[in-house]
């Protein structure tokens, strides 16, 4: 049975992966020095083309997950509008105690100065 | 001037009548407590994000010159050189761009849980109590009749100063509540995408440091020691910190682990059942990850 596509990728990143790893060795720098001058040249070409590979697959998977997020954004704004939207009904409990209990406290003053005259 | 003081009335009466069943409503979920603790620890995350992307960039770049310097002591030509560079930075700048975006919507999410927490906060609660009480002190100096009045049993002042936190949490709770079952599927959605975005910088990571060491320990390990002539002073040294693991792995790790707890203690707290041993669980992880971040922040010696 085939590997779905984003097996097969992580699977080609992993192996370019171990592959730049083993190119920094030092197993590979012994049998690179002893190689003829072009065939350096292209060793050194192919580390660098495996390393770009590298690189772009990354982005890709990055730009992928990264597209998917923005695409929750929306949701995400809504959610902390209605969060806020209970939060103020709290925040106008909160005001309306405290509005209704200096008010009070006024009318209390008042009633007393009416009281002593 | 004349004023018209109403005890309570039936209507009022009713309406605390109704408190036992605001009360059953608020009780299939879970206490605002969790949802408090729970956005408390996504925040600490969330925050934790944008130096860790931070940290992946910088390992990046460090790799990508290393590469291009090894290369560089065999391909001479300028003209190969100079589309290498260009072709690396053009990469590299394609990262960048993606990490800003990363970051931008790290910044949001954390908006989420800060508003979440602060809904869930019921720590003001009792002072509403209070307020409450002290609006029928204040009623009971203009008209003392009314310190005789009694709900449930106990003087009208104290009923309202227990019953009102009560009721600010059970509205809380319902609010919380509506807002997980209306964003369920998309916290959950944002969630496995966070796993996803920090277990995938911990494996370029993991393959950008392991490029990183094998070079460094082939130049400051190995060929000292292949080498003829004797070994460098602190050779040992070198070769004990090349065995350790980098503490910027190390974070970007736990910060994988902790998002996928993160995850697990929101499908709890979605299922009604409460959060309570997964929470216990994300708290060590995201302590671990703020720990180990705050020591990515420091300068390297």
């Amino acid at each position: 049975m085939p590997l779905p596509p984003a097996d097969i990728r992580k699977a080609t990143v992993e192996e370019l992966r171990a592959a730049r790893k083993a190119m920094m060795s030092t197993e590979w720098m012994e049998n690179f020095n002893t190689l003829p001058e072009s065939e350096q040249k292209d060793a050194a070409r192919l580390l660098f083309q495996v390393h770009q590979a590298i690189h772009k697959m990354e982005n890709a998977k990055l730009a992928d997950i990264r597209d998917k997020l923005v695409a929750n954004e929306k949701a995400l704004g809504d959610g902390i509008a209605s969060l806020k939207a209970a939060l103020k009904k709290i925040e106008k409990i909160a005001a309306a105690i405290k509005a209704i209990g200096q008010f009070l406290a006024i009318v209390a003053r008042v009633v007393k100065l009416v009281a002593k005259a | 001037m004349s004023m018209q003081l109403r005890f309570p009335t039936k209507s009022h009466c009713r309406s605390l009548l109704l408190l036992p069943i605001f009360l059953l409503a608020a009780c299939g979920s879970p206490p605002p407590s969790q949802f408090a603790d729970f956005a408390k620890l996504g925040t600490a995350l969330t925050d934790s994000t944008p130096p860790l992307l931070d940290a992946a960039f910088r390992e990046a770049v460090k790799t990508d010159s290393l590469v291009l310097s090894e290369v560089r002591n065999t391909l001479t030509d300028r003209a190969e050189r100079l589309s290498m560079l260009n072709d690396s930075n053009a990469v590299l700048k394609e990262r960048l761009v993606i990490y800003g975006d990363l970051t931008r919507h790290s910044r949001l999410l954390r908006s989420y849980f800060v508003t979440l927490g602060l809904l869930a906060d019921t720590s003001g609660d009792s002072a509403l109590g209070d307020g409450a009480k002290g609006i029928v002190d204040q009623l009971q100096n203009i008209h003392p009749k009314l310190s005789e009045a009694q709900l449930g049993g106990a003087a009208v002042g104290d009923f309202l100063k227990g019953a009102v936190p009560v009721a600010v949490g059970a509205f809380r709770s319902i609010a919380l509540k509506r807002e997980l079952d209306a964003r369920a599927e998309t916290i959950t959605s944002e969630l496995d995408l966070q796993q996803a975005v920090l277990t995938a910088i911990a494996e370029q990571m993991r393959g950008d440091i392991e490029t990183r060491l094998e070079q460094e320990n082939r130049e400051r390990i190995d060929e000292p020691y292949l080498d003829s002539g004797s070994l460098p002073g602190d050779w040992n040294e070198r070769r004990l910190e090349s065995l350790r693991t980098p503490i910027t792995l190390e974070a970007v790790d736990a910060a994988a682990r902790a998002s996928e707890n993160l995850r697990t203690s929101f499908i709890a707290l979605t299922e009604g059942g409460g959060a309570g041993g997964s929470l216990a669980q994300l708290l060590q992880d995201v302590s671990t990850v703020v720990t180990l971040v705050e020591a990515l922040k420091k300068p390297m010696p």
